[in-house]
């Protein structure tokens, strides 16, 4: 049976499980362990980032083996910028973006290892871990930086959702149905507002929906299943910014959308970035959304990051073949129609046992010798653009 | 609203008189003849039977000694009209009317019944949720595993070992019957009485009866808990706690409350084996009896108050949908 490719013999299982086993408990002790404040607490490497993800690793321990989603992911979120990450489908955008939510579903998901700083504005605690007040009773803000990696889940709640916040790519399913609207909403303001009361909270609810263009009175009382869509996307929206946090992850948030309702709710999240001065990771598939929407763009293949750079450099100066046949295979509007839409050859793959080499190699065009040693490193083409590829080896330059 | 309920009971009395239909037929079609029986108990016990008080007592009790379909239809046609009249006959063994029969029997079984899913509610959920949010953990393992013995036992098996255990060797509690002849007989005495006499049927009802709305209970949680609304409740920052028991238990509570108004009818059935074991006075076990010996008027009650019960308490279930699930709208 082991010869067979794709099965295991259940010796194999077993080792694997035992093995998955082992890590699962270490990680899920760290996970939920208590910890003092100064243990996650930690220093940006640049200070304009508000977001500083680097060399994270997220795996899933599955009984086929560890399937390594996120493997080494480093990339930032300047303030007030918007950055955009593109990839196909099980890349690892979306498990990233979770893992800064810390979010991913346990025991088999873990965060493995790697740091993840975000610049908080957060209560001053004193040594017990209370809130330090001032003189009127009112808490005393400071700016933290803390490493989400580090965190024990039980302190997430000091970020989540407050501080960053999260649209998904399924507004259909992702409004719990037996709560209307209003209520929904009103929950957030509730959680995050120190004393908040029920008449604040609605108040607030009907702002949050009037900003995102929706008139509350029509729909603070309704169930999620008699709004559209496109009103639930709205309405995700809404509560992610209820809090007003200083980052929202929007995770395809037009994917599950007709082509005009994606359009609104893009404008809807430009908009909002300016109102809410915040930072926005974008997560998509869809270069058009992140050529409209993005500062950055930060292209991922096979759970690992393949080239960074501001969005002009990504689109008018693409270095990796991935993204280069990424821009050839996306559809134009020529009135020749004997061209085929081009694509990729090959498949991604198996994420259990991936190679050493570049985890490109069998789909790439420009393959050298080269690539079938070490899997690349970063190199620096330009300040802002990077790329991980062999074909740039030695065309390094810095700022 | 009043205009579907109005529908839903008229589908139901349409069903109701198909229900009767079966059950007449499968009694008066099943191998048990009351007179015959009767009249083997009369001869065994001395005196002679001639065949003109046999068919006397067939025509009295309405019955023939090989009914074609014919007369079973017939025979039909008359209980049905007695029905309409609000007669639902008289039992054969006893000649006391089946509804006071019935009503007079339902006490015990009701009270265990009650009890019993009171119980098993208040122990299946909570478990059912815990093994769920703490899915292939060690405590869900050992429930799972627990409950699951529970659900392989069967109640005569499982009723015994506790009668024996309980009852007759530690002396806990009575073997079998409801009252104790030897007590004092206050109000709050006599309910003392018979809790120490429920104990153990109702103790064995519920274990048996946990695993399944455990399982039930478990699976709708985990499906629930992998949602994506739960996910979004968590991205809020929610506790986990709050997650668990406002969004996702209001989730998991559709199919279980629906699943309460089904339990209507077994509420009234008793639970056959149970009493047999424990010797109680309940419906169940005056069923069974009437069932044995071919009590046509009795099995004809029994049966269609049961199919009363399921019917209104299909009823109760979808109305319950409305009420505990916000999408689901009744027309």
């Amino acid at each position: 049976m082991s010869e067979k490719k794709g099965y295991l013999t259940n010796r194999e299982i077993r080792a694997i499980a035992k093995a998955n086993a082992k890590q699962i408990k270490r990680l899920e002790a760290y996970k939920n362990r208590k910890a003092e404040e100064s243990e996650f607490l930690t220093q940006m490497k640049d200070d304009s980032n508000i977001l500083e993800i680097e060399d994270l690793h997220t795996y899933f321990f599955t009984e086929q083996g560890v399937v390594k989603a996120v493997n080494g992911v480093s990339y930032d979120v300047p303030k007030n910028k918007v950055v955009g990450v593109v990839g196909e489908s099980g890349c690892g955008k979306s498990v990233t973006s979770m893992s800064v939510m810390r979010l991913i579903q346990g025991p088999a998901g873990q965060i493995v290892e790697g740091a993840m700083r975000f610049k908080a504005y957060d209560y001053q605690r004193d040594a017990k871990g209370n809130p330090v007040c001032d003189g009127d009773g009112k808490p005393v803000m400071e700016e933290k930086i803390y490493d989400i990696a580090k965190m024990p889940i039980n302190e997430i709640h000091r970020i989540r959702g407050k501080q960053v916040a999260m649209i998904f790519q399924e507004p259909m399913t992702s409004l719990n149905p037996v709560f209307t609207i209003g209520e929904q909403l009103d929950e957030v303001t509730l959680l995050h507002v120190p004393n908040a009361t029920k008449q604040m909270a609605k108040e607030k609810s009907e702002e949050m929906l009037r900003l995102v263009g929706i008139i509350p009175e029509n729909v603070y009382s309704s169930f999620p299943h008699e709004l559209s869509g496109g009103m639930r996307q709205r309405v995700m929206i809404a509560m992610a910014l209820a809090a007003e946090p200083r980052l929202i992850i929007a995770d395809e948030p037009t994917t599950a959308l007709d082509v005009t309702i994606q359009a609104q709710i893009l404008d809807l999240l430009q908009d909002i970035k300016t109102k809410i001065d915040g930072s926005i990771l974008l997560i998509t598939h869809d270069l058009g959304v992140i050529a409209e929407m993005a500062d950055y763009v930060v292209v991922m293949y096979a759970g690992k990051v393949i080239e960074k750079g501001t969005v002009l450099e990504i689109f008018q100066d693409p270095k990796h073949p991935y993204t280069i046949g990424l821009q050839k295979s996306k559809p134009t509007m020529t009135l020749d129609d004997s061209t085929e839409l081009y694509n990729i050859p090959g498949n991604v793959p198996n994420p259990v046992n991936m190679p050493q080499h570049c985890y490109f190699k069998e789909r790439c065009a420009k393959c050298t010798a080269k690539c079938s040693g070490q899997y690349p490193g970063m190199v620096q083409v330009s300040p802002t653009h990077f790329v991980a590829c062999h074909l740039y080896d030695g065309e390094e330059k810095h700022g | 609203m009043l205009k579907y309920i109005l529908k839903r009971i008229g589908y139901a009395i349409l069903v109701l008189i198909g229900v009767s239909l079966i059950i007449y037929f499968l009694t008066r079609l099943m191998p048990v003849d009351y007179v015959k029986n009767k009249v083997v108990a009369m001869q065994t016990s001395g005196s002679t039977v001639d065949q003109s008080t046999v068919e006397a007592m067939y025509q009295a009790y309405g019955l023939s000694a090989d009914a074609g379909a014919k007369e079973i239809f017939l025979g039909y046609l008359s209980w049905l009209g007695d029905l309409v009249r609000f007669d639902l006959g008289e039992s054969f063994i006893d000649m006391e009317p089946v509804a006071s029969k019935i009503y007079h029997h339902m006490g015990t079984s009701f009270a265990v019944a009650l009890i019993a899913t009171i119980f098993e509610f208040m122990i299946a959920i909570p478990l059912g949720i815990t093994a769920a949010t703490h899915q292939y953990s060690l405590r869900d393992y050992v429930v799972t595993v627990l409950v699951m013995i529970g659900i392989s036992l069967p109640s005569f098996f499982f009723g015994n070992i506790l009668k024996n255990w309980l009852a007759l060797e530690l002396g806990w509690f009575p073997s079998s019957g409801l009252v104790d002849a030897t007590r004092d007989s206050g109000f709050f005495a006599q309910i003392l009485d018979y809790a120490h006499h429920l104990f153990i049927p109702v103790l064995t009802v519920v274990i048996l009866s946990i695993g399944a709305r455990m399982r039930m209970t478990r699976t709708n949680m985990l499906e629930v808990m992998n949602s994506d609304y739960i996910r979004t409740a968590r991205a809020k920052g929610l506790k986990e706690k709050v997650v668990i028991n406002k969004h996702a238990f209001r989730n998991t509570m559709i199919p279980l409350v629906t699943s309460m108004a089904g339990l209507l009818p077994s509420l009234f059935s008793g639970a056959i084996i149970t009493e047999q074991v424990f010797n109680l006075p309940g419906i169940g076990n005056v069923a069974l009896d009437a069932m044995t010996r071919g009590d046509i008027p009795f099995i004809m009650g029994y049966n269609m108050f049961l199919a009363l019960l399921s019917v209104l308490g299909i009823l109760m279930a979808d109305l319950m949908y409305g009420i505990v699930d916000p999408r689901v709208k009744l027309e």
